[in-house]
């Protein structure tokens, strides 16, 4: 047989016409140049393998590992970080020296939302003596993610005073402040949290972080002046942050958002496919279905609920069992609620902050469980976090229940926090607001 | 970019090889090793003389591919047209992103070919890759070169990328990619924490191009062509797997057993999203088995010029030609056949046909058998299974004649009525008279009974004769359906037959002519004649039977099984050693040697000695040699098992060279003055020959003289012992390695492998008897009576040596390197 290909292959080539090559000026991009942690990963490879006794290098590429992660988005960076960290864990000499690895450890841990395996390693951390700041910040983030807002706000008060002891400020703030300003958000006082923000962002531009890093906080930054209804600031934010790292997929959706908000839906839809192809997070794929369907177009956003839905279904596959983004997703499209119900509830076994109790009463709420939406809405307005969303859940609950002086006040505060809230959303909560208003004229 | 080009035809004419999904060994199927959403890139860009060409490959993971799939509304189904369309427009957007630029110069890239497979991730949910191989022509002056290559398809997606970097046919300088491929086409996800995915997207490659360089380039190509299209010892399995032929690609090689390597990738124990990132068996076949050379040169792009097709379809004759002349097939039978019943040119023509149309049925029928059962049988587990069942009708029409001829029953030829219960080898003599038989089938045609008993005869034996189809017909009907040329693949299976039609029915003329010369001359009463029926059907018998025991063989039953047994063995090693033997006496090369001894015999008593003879000196060879190194471990170093090779080409060629010499003589007496009968010219050939051994040409008397002096010692003289014994022991040599590791692999004991070989030999000694028995009747009688056929044959078969004995050297010398620094030797 292989006459055949061979001796048909030669007449082939020998017949098929000469092509000749345009000379033109097409330009000789060269882009696909590995990122820096890309280079710092294959660096600390080599070093490995030139020092294989050394823990520091294999704490070093763990914790590359979970900046690659964080970036790509891709869990086989979380495991192959955890692989290299527990190689330095058992390298590492039990003392002071295994605050670093015990750290990144609860740093990955924190990714893959292992929070008490998180909050254990980095009490590990602070346990070796080591007086590594960024120990109590990520045992301050455990707190937080499991909804303890108090031991997390010891945390960081801790590492405040520490860091104020052995730190340099720029790190204090850079460590402390970002993650203080969510505290405060939450607390209910954005103005504080977007000052705090400015602040860790004015410290990280003077140390060399990781642009992802960086871009991160201007995401964050974005977050809050979208919450607080800021478009402008929160469109400089967010460009800011895409300006930082062009594959910030966040940040990118982040602006795709204050897009839709401005009405601009075909630059809303680009950004939100931008973002969709670095990292196909499935918040970011449901909101493009729904500038899809404020856009008219049904079948482009019903592709886009299917992803979601298909995601969601690998993620079972995978015993990813809790899962509140989907659980809300579904409350929201109005499908397979049951599923949404367990999704939360399986979640609230893991973590129990104002968002996943606002997650159960939203997906209980759906399910037409009226009274039993109510308790979980309460928890989540504890704080009195000034979060559209969470007010709009509120003020449907309320209404359902029939407290619609209650249902009106809320409304109204989410509207007027950030009218833009949600592109949907936002509409259902003004015709709410609207249907209040003529049942109560009509009394 | 110009991308105004084509819309519909050649993109049509552009297809796509589908390749059903792979085995996930057991009931849980893994996610996609790099992450749900990952987009694996991996280039390999080969740099040869003028050209560099770049497999691209794009692994999606599963939601990716469900992405892509939604959009484009593909499906996994095999003949999905949108798929088509759909890798028309990724080609695009794909090539976009792919940069390429030699020396400041961008290259343009030319799709060769491309691809779309599905393979099972998490859950059974699909995952998708896509294949391109792009071509872009270099033009480039000896000297320095530099080139570089970029990927910028999904920018920021996650994933493995790869770029490997080769050179072919070029030097390189340095390369910021490896030359190691290390997912091995994506089809292995290995990683762990000092080797974690590559994120290489880009590469630059300094490089030199020489004229000397290109010159070996040049050669490798041609030896490439020649080892693969023309030697008929080594036939090389069908080569699937896409091996690049540059030699610094080790990975290539152990593509299949990619996911052996999974073994020992890692995954965190006991953690809470642990299965996602298993790594999975990758497919690790998906990719290669539809890149042949072959599936690349038929999706070509471009039309098919006419005289593509043309020359396609002469190529396809000649291959079918050329298969006709392989040992084992329709020829020798349908030879043996005409030979033993007296057929008719009419006969000759139909057998033909009918060979070749069986032959084509049966391609076309196991190509149908094997696209819609492709799942449930393997077409390899097939053939030994046709291959027994036609070796077993062979041996029983052989038997049925020759049973007939026996008994002198029917008496469909016996034409005087008080003959008809005369004793058997009376009507056998009767009957053995063609020239009369022949006056009456052109005078009053074939009774009825003889008429449909020959028809009867003649399909049974072309069907069963032609059974076994060609492999390579096989694989080129297959892929051209894959590949939806089914038009194209029919036409050049078409041409294929229709080569192998001509020699067949040549060969049949030829045997049917050469055979009514010789009647219409011998007396009836010569007993050669009247043994000939019988001995053909003997022949075709034992060839039969050669056959079945080869193709029970190749199902890996026969000797492993029996040899098990301690009851079994001596019969195993008898009957098997037998017809393995009788089989390996129709090697091409063996059947082209005898033939120039026998084809200047005297007569059938004397070329069957001569096979005796040389089946002795085989055997002896083969014996010695082979006991050597299954009892005392002898191992023969691939130089000088080489070299025992060629010593069998260099006497293939004196052979030949001998004959031509001999012919050159007899031009040169014939032209002499000397007036003399055809008595005369024989001697005088016999003589020729003579001279030719003791040297150089001798005079005339010189050579009459000689000439009388052999006669005197002829029909058992020393040369005529000695000369095929020692070719015999030359052919024994090349032959004995392959033969005593092949023993030594089935059978264990010392013992019996060396009995083994005894009855090989001693069936290549039968069996070479018989063949030079069954060769030398036409041309003996053709010799005797008409020197000038005898001329021409003598030369054809002188040439015939040379040529193949040259051809063989080249093959030895230079393709399996005897001549070169790395022997490759394959005993087979």
């Amino acid at each position: 047989m292989a006459k055949w290909l061979l001796v048909l292959q030669i007449f082939w080539a020998a017949s098929a016409s000469p092509q000749t090559v345009p000379t033109g000026s097409a330009e000789s991009k060269l882009l696909g140049a590995p990122s820096e942690t890309d280079r710092r990963i294959r660096t600390l490879q080599d070093h490995i393998k030139q020092a294989p006794g050394d823990f520091a290098g294999y704490d070093g590429l763990g914790f590359a590992f979970f900046q690659k992660a964080r970036e790509t988005g891709d869990i086989a960076y979380y495991d192959l970080a955890e692989q290299t960290l527990n190689q330095a864990l058992a390298l590492t000499p039990q003392d002071f020296r295994a605050a670093d690895p015990l750290l990144h450890m609860a740093l990955v841990d924190m990714g893959e939302h292992r929070f008490s395996d998180a909050l254990r390693y980095a009490q590990e951390a602070i346990g070796t003596g080591a007086g590594n700041l960024s120990a109590y910040a990520i045992e301050g983030d455990a707190y937080t993610d499991m909804g303890d807002y108090e031991e997390a706000a010891a945390a960081y008060h801790a590492a405040q005073s520490l860091g104020r002891a052995t730190s340099s400020p720029l790190a204090v703030a850079y460590t402390n402040d970002s993650r203080m300003a969510y505290l405060r958000f939450l607390h209910g006082d954005s103005a504080e949290a977007i000052r705090m923000m400015k602040s860790a962002i004015a410290a990280a531009l003077q140390i060399n972080i990781p642009r992802e890093n960086l871009a991160w906080l201007y995401f964050e930054l974005g977050e809050r002046y979208f919450q607080t209804g800021d478009l402008g600031n929160a469109d400089l934010s967010y460009r800011s942050g895409i300006g930082t790292d062009a594959n910030h997929y966040r940040s990118i959706a982040g602006l795709a958002k204050v897009r839709a908000a401005q009405g601009r839906l075909e630059e809303s839809i680009q950004l939100y496919q931008r973002s969709i192809a670095i990292i196909p997070f499935p918040a970011y794929v449901a909101e493009l279905g729904d500038v899809y369907k404020q856009a008219g177009r049904t079948k482009e956003a019903q592709q886009q609920y299917d992803l979601v839905e298909y995601i969601g279904h690998l993620g079972k596959l995978n015993q990813v069992l809790a899962n509140r983004e989907l659980a809300l997703f579904y409350a929201d499209r109005g499908i397979k609620l049951p599923k949404a119900l367990e999704l939360a509830r399986k979640e609230l076994e893991v973590r129990h902050d104002i968002y996943t109790w606002d997650t159960l009463a939203w997906v209980l709420y759906r399910n037409g469980m009226y009274q039993e939406a109510a308790e979980p809405i309460e928890k989540a307005l504890a704080l009195d976090t000034k979060d559209s969303l969470l007010l709009f859940h509120a003020g449907m609950i309320y209404h359902s229940l029939g407290k619609d002086s209650d249902a009106r006040d809320f409304l109204s505060r989410a509207l007027k926090t950030n009218p833009h809230f949600q592109v949907l959303q936002a509409q259902v909560a003004s015709r709410t607001l609207e249907q209040i208003a003529q049942s109560h004229k009509g009394m | 970019m110009h991308k105004h080009k084509d819309k519909g035809h050649p993109r049509r004419l552009r297809t796509i090889l589908f390749l059903c999904v792979l085995i996930l060994s057991g009931a849980t199927s893994f996610a996609h090793p790099m992450g749900n959403f990952s987009v694996n890139h991996y280039s390999k860009v080969t740099i040869k003389q003028g050209s560099v060409e770049v497999l691209y490959l794009i692994d999606m993971a599963e939601i990716p591919t469900f992405q892509e799939t939604r959009q484009f509304a593909i499906s996994r189904a095999v003949d999905d047209p949108r798929a088509s369309r759909y890798l028309d427009r990724k080609e695009e957007l794909l090539k976009q992103g792919l940069s390429l630029v030699s020396d400041g110069q961008p290259v343009r890239l030319e799709t060769q070919s491309r691809q779309l497979t599905f393979a099972d991730g998490a859950g059974g949910l699909p995952t998708m890759k896509l294949g391109f191989v792009f071509r872009g022509r270099l033009e480039l002056a000896t000297g320095s070169h530099k080139l570089s290559y970029s990927d910028n398809n999904f920018p920021g997606r996650s994933g493995w990328k790869e770029v490997v970097v080769l050179g072919d046919g070029v030097v390189m300088v340095d390369s910021s990619a490896p030359n190691i491929d290390r997912s091995q086409e994506l089809t292995d996800y290995s990683s762990d924490a000092l080797n974690s995915p590559p994120q290489q997207l880009s590469a630059l490659a300094n490089f030199r191009t020489s004229g000397k360089q290109a010159a070996v380039a040049q050669r490798k190509d041609l030896e490439q062509l020649a080892s693969a299209s023309l030697s008929p010892r080594r036939r090389s399995r069908p080569r699937l797997l896409a091996v690049h032929p540059t030699a610094d690609s080790p990975a290539a090689d152990s593509v299949a057993d990619a996911s052996s390597h999974l073994i020992n990738a890692q995954s965190g124990p006991g953690l809470v999203v642990p299965s996602s990132v298993v790594p999975r068996s990758a497919p690790a076949h998906a990719q290669n088995t539809p890149r042949s050379r072959f599936t690349e040169v038929i999706s070509t792009q471009g039309k098919l010029g006419l005289w593509v097709l043309l020359s396609a379809a002469f190529i396809a004759a000649g291959l079918g030609a050329l298969h006709a002349l392989e040992p084992g097939h329709g020829k020798t039978i349908v030879a043996a056949y005409l030979v033993g019943s007296r057929g008719t040119a009419r006969h000759a023509v139909l057998l033909g046909i009918v060979v070749t149309a069986a032959h084509t049925a049966g391609v076309f029928l196991l190509g149908a058998v094997t696209l819609y059962a492709s799942s449930y049988i393997v077409p390899e587990q097939l053939y030994p299974w046709l291959g027994a069942i036609s070796g077993l009708s062979v041996a029983g029409i052989g038997m049925f004649i020759f049973l007939r001829r026996w008994t002198g029953e029917n008496g469909e030829h016996s034409h005087a009525a008080g003959e008809r219960h005369a004793h058997w080898f009376l009507s056998l003599f009767q009957r053995a008279t063609p020239a009369e038989s022949a006056n009456n089938d052109a005078t009053r045609g074939p009774t009825p009974s003889e008429r449909a008993l020959s028809l009867r005869e003649l399909c049974i034996l072309g069907i069963t004769g032609g059974m076994v189809p060609c492999p390579a017909a096989l694989v080129v009907l297959l892929s051209a359906f894959s590949l939806h040329r089914i038009g194209f693949g029919l036409f050049l299976i078409t041409a294929f037959s229709f080569g192998l039609a001509v020699v067949l029915v040549t060969v049949g003329l030829g045997m049917v002519y050469t055979k009514r010369f010789m009647s219409m001359r011998v007396s009836s009463g010569s007993p050669v004649l009247r043994y000939l029926p019988l001995l053909s059907s003997g022949f075709m018998v034992a060839l039969g039977a050669a056959i079945t025991a080869s193709a029970i063989g190749s199902m890996h039953l026969g000797p492993h099984l029996l040899s098990r047994n301690k009851l079994v063995p001596f019969a195993t090693v008898v009957i098997l050693g037998l017809f393995l033997g009788m089989r390996h006496s129709t090697d091409a090369d063996h059947v082209v040697a005898v033939s120039t001894i026998v084809s200047r015999q005297g007569s059938v008593r004397s070329s069957a000695t001569i096979g005796l003879l040389w089946g002795l000196g085989h055997t002896l060879t083969i014996f010695f040699v082979g006991s050597a190194i299954i009892i005392f471990g002898v191992v023969i170093p691939p130089r000088l098992g080489l070299s025992m090779e060629f010593c069998v080409a260099l006497m293939l060629i004196l052979l030949g060279v001998l004959n031509l010499t001999g012919v050159m003589s007899w031009v040169t007496d014939h032209f002499a003055p000397v007036k003399r009968g055809i008595a005369a010219s024989s001697e005088l050939r016999d003589s020729s020959r003579f001279t030719e051994l003791t040297g150089r040409k001798k005079t005339k008397v010189f050579a009459r003289a000689r000439g009388l002096i052999k006669q005197t010692v002829d029909r058992m003289g020393l040369y005529q012992t000695v000369r095929p014994l020692v070719v015999g022991l030359v052919h024994g040599l090349a032959g004995s390695a392959a033969v005593a590791l092949l023993v030594l692999s089935t059978i264990r004991s010392p013992l019996w492998s060396t009995a083994y070989l005894l009855v090989f030999g001693f069936g290549t000694m039968l069996g070479m008897m018989l063949m030079t028995a069954a060769i030398s009747v036409p041309v003996i009688y053709a010799g005797n009576k008409f020197f000038k056929l005898n001329r021409h044959l003598t030369i054809f078969s002188g040439l015939a040596s040379v040529a193949f004995g040259m051809f063989l050297v080249y093959q030895i010398g230079f393709v399996n390197g005897l001549f070169t620094a790395h022997v490759n030797w394959i005993p087979q």
